[in-house]
């Protein structure tokens, strides 16, 4: 048969992982959802919000792979403000241990990703230590917002799975 | 499959209809960031995926650099450069959570273990939608590197090579001629599935 050309052939490799390593469901509209929102946020100033970053994920528990980790850290960051948080399964309801870096009283409300919509779930008012726990948590889509107590610029994370 | 999924389609087809859609976004027409996110995404999904990464972090790092381009709309001067602008910030995010999960990638072929998705549906319900198995399956026969080169390139508009030898650890100068010996070895692999397939 003819010789294909490079052209052809990549078409090819690109069929391959298209077939072997899929899109994930969903993918395409989560990242819609969540990028109509980051826009909206960043303008339209009525809601003015101060986008977090995931700057880095690690997993406990070598050897376990993705939603098999008991635990994970996940680290948001924007304008110097870091947030870590440890997000760890007990069974069967999760935990998020968080902690903002620099250390300032802020508030944090988490918010639940619903079909239609973000409801908060609970709000915590997070002292000096700068450290918080929210507990006997469902698995969902999740996103936290922080509100320092000084009435600056409120963060918003982007979402996130527990 | 998918019915986002277009990454069989051409990557310069695929940037071209990119430009027009962040040109309608940066233009004031919301929508047509949703159209940016469809076209996109497939292709980010499997250069940050070359990294790697679990399903789960390579999802994260596809997120994350939307919502960079979304922070940083102004710094794409060019809509032409959109591509590209996504595919090199996908890419070094990529890079970093790679390392700092202490998943960079292996630079010796022989420490490089044959690894096909542990997750995503089952080749069996695939639909092989350019209909050739046989090249499908001379992929399948690939080299782990051959592999992993041609996927990061053959996603990407106008590669930069640059950036990928650095990526895969290897001389800026080999990746070319490494391409195209990957390429040769793919056609190699297809005539002997011709011959005894």
């Amino acid at each position: 048969m003819a010789e294909r050309t490079d052209d052809e052939l990549l078409a090819g490799v690109r069929a391959f992982w298209e077939g072997t390593d899929p899109v994930p469901d969903g993918l395409v509209a989560r990242v819609q959802a969540a990028a109509a929102l980051a826009a909206s946020d960043r303008f339209d100033v009525g809601l003015d919000l101060e986008l977090m970053l995931l700057v880095e994920r690690t997993e406990e528990l070598a050897g376990t792979r993705g939603s098999g980790a008991a635990a994970y850290t996940l680290r948001f960051a924007r304008d110097g403000v870091d947030l870590l948080l440890r997000i760890s399964a007990d069974g069967t309801a999760a935990r998020i241990d968080g902690w903002v870096v620099p250390p300032s009283p802020v508030a944090v409300t988490v918010q639940r990703d619903t079909d239609t919509t973000w409801h908060d779930v609970a709000t915590i008012e997070v002292d000096a230590t700068g450290r918080f726990e929210l507990a006997a948590l469902t698995a969902g889509m999740l996103r936290l917002r922080l509100e320092p107590n000084d009435g600056s610029t409120p963060f918003q994370t982007p979402a996130f799975e527990i | 499959m998918t019915i986002d999924g277009r990454a069989t389609e051409r990557p310069g087809d695929v940037w071209g209809q990119a430009a027009a859609s962040f040109e309608r976004w940066a233009g004031g027409d919301a929508v047509a960031l949703d159209d940016l996110v469809r076209v996109m995404t497939p292709v980010l999904w499997h250069v940050v995926r070359s990294y790697r990464l679990s399903a789960e972090v390579a999802e994260d790092v596809v997120q994350t650099t939307w919502l960079a381009l979304v922070r940083s709309r102004a710094s794409v001067q060019d809509p032409a450069a959109v591509g590209g602008w996504l595919t090199t910030t996908a890419r070094r995010e990529a890079w970093k959570v790679a390392r700092a999960s202490g998943r960079a990638l292996p630079v010796e072929d022989d420490e490089l273990a044959r690894r096909l998705p542990d997750e995503g549906s089952p080749e069996s319900e695939v639909v092989r939608r350019d209909g050739d198995e046989r090249l499908w399956g001379a992929v399948d026969r690939l080299p782990e590197r051959c592999r992993q080169l041609l996927r990061v390139v053959a996603f990407e508009h106008r590669p930069d090579y640059t950036r990928i030898a650095a990526d895969l650890g290897m001389p800026v100068g080999s990746i070319g001629p490494t391409r195209g010996r990957c390429l040769q070895k793919l056609r190699t692999l297809l005539e002997d599935g011709d011959h005894h397939g």
